[in-house]
């Protein structure tokens, strides 16, 4: 049992009221060391109002937007983010939060701002992100909803990669789709070096296969739509194994 | 560190001789890719067996032991590739296939290694793999240039490997290249009189003159990024490695490895007296050359 201070202790519900998460949270935080919990002498929890203003205070300064205005090139990084890492969520919300202006869609809000999807099982496109303050997200996702919501993490995690599949070669070279012979047999070398290097960029390919660098860009394109290769800022992984 | 280093020290004269000189490892090691460095030699014999690839023969190139029958084989096959990638008519591009002759051990393994080297399925029975390349030139517009190197190499019996080569080259479309030492590749061809009447191209590779092969050596150093690459040779070190070599490629590939290794340990850059001494044969056999 922890010591008695002056200090002023809230019980858990008014504690629960003031910052907007349910008991079960503040337990969480408790196992875990974030939140400093004084017991009563019945063994109830007793929430300290220093711990209470510390974390409104931080809970506040959780997005500061930057002050820079978005710069002109901002639509060509969209494209760019969307089209090549699509996967990579860190980028992907920073991309959508710079948007929105760190802003909910909804009530132009700016505190605890979050990106989620439209649709839960929809992929990650400008369409179907957008930026909203926890109480809105709330609201659009439908009442009953809201407690359970709390429970969640906040952010939807980028889905987890499959484990690599094993496929022969020439079934991998099919369902590349090259365009004649001789791209067929280029691809072939690609995927040789591919498999030697396991992570690469299309440079690292081009100049280990010797072929020119739009068909290894080509090539890494193909793999990625096949989901042979994961995609992180600009080299890729293997995630396929080839039988013999 | 490898164990070894730990035990020996690193040699760090020869790594001190490398760096002065701007090399990163040995530019004579003979399993060079023949993409990277090649000297050009016998030049109107290699189009002649690059004009015959693309258009549907057969050609036969023989040469004795190291004069580099495999380094040609592997250059025309990369230079059709890279032909083939550049050029949008698919009507003029040309398949290469690389096939090592002493792999097969039968006429079927042959054809799964060709199908295999056109990334192709070959775990189907002999027959539709067969069909592939029977219908070759009705299903693809594309030509197709198979290379065999030590064709006659193989364990496979020859008439059966004959024979199949032979149908091989009726198919239109289907160009065939096959390498040797002389000897073998006679033996090969009166084996199998059919397959031999069918050859319309032969090149015989001769030893190297002694400009080609000190371009060779210099291609060698330019290619491998050596600052002094006209300085570490001098030239009677480069006349003396000609005059070990022979003209053959690959004895004077070796024979500049081993003056570049003597070269570094004395700190001074390759002459007559070091290539003389890095290939020296061994004390007896000096004395008594007749012993072999």
């Amino acid at each position: 049992m922890e010591k008695r201070t002056d200090e002023k202790l809230y019980r858990m519900k008014e504690a629960c009221a003031i910052l907007g998460v349910h008991p079960n949270t503040i337990r969480l935080w408790e196992k875990r060391g974030k939140i400093r919990i004084v017991r009563s002498q019945g063994g109830h929890r007793r929430i300290p109002k220093s711990e209470i203003e510390r974390l409104l205070g931080t809970k506040s300064t959780a997005f500061s937007p930057p002050k820079a205005e978005k710069s002109a090139d901002f639509p060509a990084f969209l494209t760019y983010v969307f089209s090549y890492h699509p996967d990579d969520w860190e980028l992907v919300r920073k991309a959508i939060l710079i948007r929105d202006n760190y802003a909910c869609r909804r009530c132009g809000s700016g505190e605890s701002v979050d990106v989620y999807r439209k649709e839960e099982a929809g992929p990650n496109s400008p369409e179907n992100l957008i930026t909203l303050c926890r109480r809105c997200r709330g609201i659009e996702r439908g009442p009953e909803k809201v407690r359970r919501e709390q429970k969640v993490r906040p952010k939807p995690t980028p889905k987890k990669p499959s484990p690599p599949k094993e496929l022969p070669r020439h079934e991998i070279l099919d369902n590349l789709k090259p365009e004649g012979l001789a791209q067929r047999a280029a691809f072939g070398d690609l995927l040789s070096a591919a498999v030697v290097l396991e992570n690469f960029t299309p440079e690292d390919l081009a100049f280990r296969a010797r072929c020119p660098e739009n068909l290894a860009k080509l090539f890494c394109e193909r793999m990625r739509a096949n989901n042979y290769v994961i995609s992180k800022n600009g080299s890729f992984k293997l995630n396929v194994r080839l039988i013999r | 560190m490898t164990l070894f280093e730990e035990k020996l020290g690193r040699d760090r004269r020869l790594e001190d001789y490398f760096r002065r000189w701007g090399l990163e490892e040995d530019p004579f090691r003979p399993e060079l890719s023949s993409a990277e460095a090649f000297a050009p030699f016998q030049e109107a014999d290699l189009r002649k067996l690059k004009c015959a690839l693309s258009d549907g023969k057969v050609c036969v190139l023989t040469g004795g032991l190291g004069t580099g029958k495999t380094t040609v084989c592997e250059f025309l096959i990369s230079s059709l590739r890279e032909e083939s990638l550049t050029s949008p008519d698919p009507s003029k591009q040309v398949v290469g296939v690389f096939i090592r002759g002493a792999t097969c051990k039968s006429a079927d393994e042959l054809l799964r290694s060709i199908i295999l080297g056109l990334e192709m399925n070959p775990d189907k029975d002999r027959a539709s793999l067969f069909d592939i390349l029977h219908r070759w030139p009705q299903e693809h517009r594309e030509r197709l240039a198979i290379v065999i190197d030590d064709v006659s190499e193989s364990g496979a019996d020859m008439r059966e490997m004959g024979e199949f080569l032979r149908v091989l080259a009726d198919i239109p479309g289907i160009s065939l290249l096959l390498n040797g030492t002389p000897e073998q590749m006679g033996r090969f061809l009166n084996a199998v009189p059919p397959l031999k009447d069918r050859v319309q191209v032969t090149v015989e590779l001769k030893p190297m003159g002694r400009e080609q092969i000190e371009e060779l050596i210099r291609l060698r150093l330019r290619s491998s990024g050596c600052d002094g690459w006209n300085e570490i040779v001098t030239a009677d070190g480069l006349k003396e490695i000609y005059k070990i070599s022979r003209g053959i490629p690959r004895r004077a590939l070796k024979a500049a490895s081993n003056a570049l290794y003597l070269a570094a340990r004395q700190d001074k850059p390759i002459d007559a007296h070091i290539a003389r001494r890095a290939n020296r044969p061994p004390l007896l056999r000096r004395i008594l050359p007749f012993l072999k």
